[in-house]
């Protein structure tokens, strides 16, 4: 699934909050995600636990040269619920700074996009990103999803009101032949 | 609770429960289905649940005239980091469209966000091609943002939508 040999892609797993919450509330959560600070520890468990209907989230785990391994990023792939956009389903991916982020969050793509393409036959996959985002829309660019939409005063991000990038990506033609799975996209 | 005649015959106000069965007239009627999200074949008691147990994070404001129910608008307000934000969404009855309504809801609604709940960014979606949907908000300020590809199904086929906003510095 990933060339990336220390890197697992698997479930989540019910003690995966523990790695998990300081990664969402540590700066490179809030910068790139739509979290709060100082949110409860049993609040954001409760959100792992409980997920939305739809919701699929993938772990990215890696082998430390300790031999320990560690939960390095998390990628939610949710399929919408309205009937008439069960095609669709928006993606955030959140990876911790550290260790090669952005391998590990290519691999993340990779197998969220495999999910949606060859066992949930997706036509459509969202990602919002903050405005100005451009190495990760040049990444997403590589694997297929163009800019569709500016949206202004999108979100507060430290003390700003910044906009955002909507991003998608439609099903390619060749999703569905095993070769295009094997080779990544 | 805030009630407000408009030009000769329509009052707007908060939607109430007792509302349901105007609201399920609305969705059957003219071309509701197609302009919106909605199914056909919807189930009575899903909307009359649905108003009887409104989502806390759901503002409703109906059009009325003659007594009826004849238009609706909801606003979904978002939570958090873009608390300053809200969508919109709205639906007016198959006989009554293009005389006004949509005008009256859609100015009691930015009223409503922006004069009483600080809203600074109105968002919604609008199929392409559906030109009084686009021209209504356009009157309101509202920008295209995108083209949303392959948006929604809809008899069939794949469409796609405008992403609109209404943004206030």
């Amino acid at each position: 699934m990933t060339d990336f040999p220390t890197l697992t892609l698997r479930g989540l797993r019910a003690d995966d909050w523990m790695a998990l919450q300081p990664l969402f509330a540590s700066e490179t959560g809030l910068h790139d995600a739509l979290d709060v600070p100082y949110v409860s520890e049993e609040a954001f468990r409760e959100r792992l636990a409980s997920p939305p209907a739809g919701m699929h989230t993938l772990v990215a785990e890696m082998m430390l040269p300790s031999g320990r391994e560690r939960v390095v990023g998390l990628a939610w792939l949710r399929v919408l619920a309205a009937p008439r956009r069960r095609h669709t389903a928006t993606l955030q991916i959140v990876v911790h700074a550290d260790y090669r982020a952005g391998e590990i969050e290519e691999a993340l793509l990779r197998a969220a996009l495999d999910l949606a393409d060859n066992w949930l036959a997706l036509r459509r996959v969202e990602m919002r990103l903050f405005a100005g985002d451009e190495a990760r829309a040049e990444m997403l660019a590589r694997h297929g999803f163009a800019q569709e939409a500016v949206m202004r005063r999108y979100a507060v991000r430290a003390g700003e009101v910044v906009d955002g990038w909507l991003l998608a990506r439609l099903r390619p033609a060749s999703a569905h032949t095993p070769a295009a799975r094997e080779g990544g996209v | 609770m805030t009630r407000k005649a408009l030009r000769l015959d329509i009052l707007v106000r908060g939607i109430e429960a007792d509302d349901w069965e105007d609201i399920a007239a609305i969705r059957e009627s003219g071309n509701v289905v197609f302009h919106t999200l909605q199914l056909p074949y919807f189930s009575r008691d899903k909307i009359r649940d649905r108003l009887e147990n409104p989502p806390a994070d759901m503002v409703g404001l109906v059009a009325v005239v003659g007594g009826i129910v004849i238009g609706q608008l909801g606003l979904h307000l978002n939570a958090g980091r873009r608390a300053h934000t809200a969508a919109l969404g709205m639906m007016v009855h198959g006989d009554y469209q293009l005389r006004g309504v949509g005008t009256a809801l859609m100015e009691a609604a930015v009223e409503l966000a922006e004069r009483w709940m600080g809203i600074t960014r109105l968002e919604l979606e609008v199929y392409t091609d559906n030109t009084a949907g686009i021209a209504l908000y356009k009157k309101f300020g509202f920008e295209v943002e995108g083209t949303l590809r392959e948006y929604a199904l809809r008899d069939g086929q794949y469409v796609d939508s405008y992403l609109m906003a209404r943004v206030r510095e």
